[in-house]
């Protein structure tokens, strides 16, 4: 509701603008990307999930055509030489299994001096070298970005204020993106059409340094987070409960309400005539059951003419306590808990693509994916029999077009 | 044939360089404007700026990209070492982060009528190809 009203006076300052400025001659454009894909899993007690969405190929259905599908348009409107406002709506699978257009971008652009812009309103999250435009595909070279590394902070857009500002250190293009933002979304409940809201509000700061052929990004944000899962609710209240001494303390560095967040980013990518090579590595640190989570990837392709064949290394790990000798009988709850934050596992994907036109690019990709023992893996709607101790291995099939206009 | 004014800033030693190197620059590019701007040459890396927007250069100069995948593969390898289908990628994350645009597009057949309309236009063609009126700011690409 919150973020809705911001928007709506968000158009209404745009609106007013352009009522303001009747002689100014409005640059509009207008652009869209797309891609049309599906994805087929081979593991029957899990599904493989993008994005946060609610369900994905593999236990619900061995191929799904909406985990990567997404269709979105984008108006830009300029309202002086100095001045602009964006629209950006995109229609790909929501919290409710539904495929209603949702606002990501709906921001006012002010550039007061060459160097500065500063950004007003809904924007994409700016944490790693992909996460602005990770759901325009035709800008990468995979079908999704990495999930290890881009899982690490939500695909939903931000409300807030961004600066940025751009120069030179010696024959490197820099620059600086710094802002305050807040996000509230809805995270569906794994094995059910249930979902249980999650916010996150504060200030990020990151670095981009480019050439023609490199760019390295450097990113820091700290935010304090808000995500209350029912069951963790219901455990979090036995545990306050006068049966156990320091149940309550306990309860309290579970807890994740308005939680120090700390998110850092560091990423390199460098195209050399026909090679393009990648790597990131994500940290997430949320207090309490969330525990602190690293991702990190490398990517390794090769252009040949139309054709680029790419691999990729993927892995996602945890780090924190796995259960609190503080619980008494609720120990194994606990553990639970802490458990069902842990995603750790490994991928290995071989992809190839092919450009069909200069705005359309065929992708088919293989990922090789291992859960580590004891983690649920980057799934959801684990089944009653999904061998936790040992999940094994299992193969991700996906072809794309990945397209603009 | 070669009927573009040369305006090379190494003088007349280039100038000369340059029409006697033409039979063995078959195949080069040359990064053209209107012989009335002002700006005499640029660098390869500020051709590369300018086409890929990196820096706001000069003001003065408006590139103009070609619709000739072939030629424009040729220009953006040569000049940043980059593929077009990476130079595609670089303007669609700049359109839909709201950052940038790309450069229009011209076709060879348009480039002397957009040079002489389009107050310091700047693009590229090859060689062999040079339209009248034009002034040639650096030249790329051509065999040794």
């Amino acid at each position: 509701m919150n973020s809705q009203f911001t928007l709506f006076r968000l158009f209404v300052v745009g609106i007013l603008l352009i009522a303001a400025a009747p002689s100014a001659a409005l640059d509009t454009h207008f652009s869209g990307f797309g891609t049309a894909s599906i994805s087929c899993f081979s593991s029957h007690t899990a599904d493989y999930i993008v994005n946060d969405q609610p369900k994905g190929p593999g236990r619900t259905k061995r191929c799904d055509d909406g985990s990567d599908s997404l269709l979105g348009v984008q108006l830009d409107l300029g309202l002086s030489e100095s001045v602009e406002f964006g629209l950006q709506l995109v229609s790909d699978r929501n919290e409710d299994r539904s495929f209603t257009p949702e606002v990501t971008v709906a921001q006012l652009r002010w550039r007061p001096a060459d160097a500065l812009t500063l950004r007003l309103g809904r924007m994409p999250t700016d944490a790693f070298l992909h996460a602005e435009n990770r759901l325009v595909r035709y800008t990468m070279p995979w079908v999704r970005p990495p999930l290890e590394v881009y899982s690490l902070v939500p695909v939903a857009s931000q409300d807030g204020l961004e600066f940025i500002y751009e120069g030179n250190m010696g024959h490197w293009q820099t620059e600086w993106h710094g802002g305050i933002t807040r996000f509230d979304v809805d995270v569906p409940l794994s094995n059910t059409r249930d979902t249980f809201p999650a916010e996150s509000y504060g200030p990020f700061l990151s670095l981009m340094l480019a050439d023609h052929n490199t760019r390295f990004k450097l990113g820091y944000a700290y935010k304090k987070t808000t995500i209350t899962p029912p069951a963790a609710e219901a455990l979090f209240s036995a545990l306050r409960s006068a049966v156990f001494p320091d149940g309550a303390q306990l309860a309290d560095d579970l807890e994740i309400d308005h939680a120090p967040t700390h998110r850092f980013g560091i990423g390199v990518s460098h195209e050399q005539g026909d090679w393009l090579a990648m790597a990131e590595f994500g940290y997430r640190s949320i207090e309490g059951f969330f525990r602190d989570q690293y991702g990190a990837y490398g990517t390794l392709g090769r252009r040949f003419e139309l054709w680029m064949p790419y691999a990729t290394l993927a892995r996602r790990w945890t780090r924190g306590p796995d259960s609190s000798s503080r619980a008494g009988f609720l120990q194994p709850a606990v553990e639970g808990l802490l458990a069902a934050t842990r995603f750790d596992s490994t991928s290995v994907s071989l992809g190839l693509s092919r450009e069909i036109t200069e705005q359309a690019t065929l992708k088919f990709q293989t990922d090789w994916i291992r859960p580590d023992k004891n983690s649920w893996g980057l799934y959801s709607n684990h089944a009653p029999d999904y061998n936790f101790a040992d999940p094994g291995s299992d193969w991700l099939f996906t072809l794309s077009l990945d397209f603009v206009f | 044939m070669i009927r573009c004014t040369l305006f090379m800033s190494k003088g007349l030693f280039s100038m000369l360089l340059l029409f006697l190197s033409a039979p063995a620059a078959a195949g080069g590019i040359w990064i053209v404007t209107h012989q009335d701007v002002e700006v005499a040459s640029i660098t390869r890396a500020e051709a590369a700026n300018l086409f890929l927007s990196k820096e706001r250069t000069d003001s003065r100069l408006t590139p103009f990209d070609q619709r000739d995948r072939q030629l424009r593969e040729r220009f953006y390898r040569e000049v940043a070492g980059v593929s077009a289908a990476s130079v595609r990628a670089y303007w669609a994350r700049k359109v839909f982060t709201g950052r940038g645009r790309p450069p229009a597009m011209v076709s060879l057949e348009e480039v002397e009528r957009v040079l002489s309309e389009k107050p310091g236009a700047v693009t590229y063609v090859p060689a062999e190809q040079l339209p009248e009126g034009c002034k040639v700011l650096l030249s790329i690409g051509a065999e040794e």
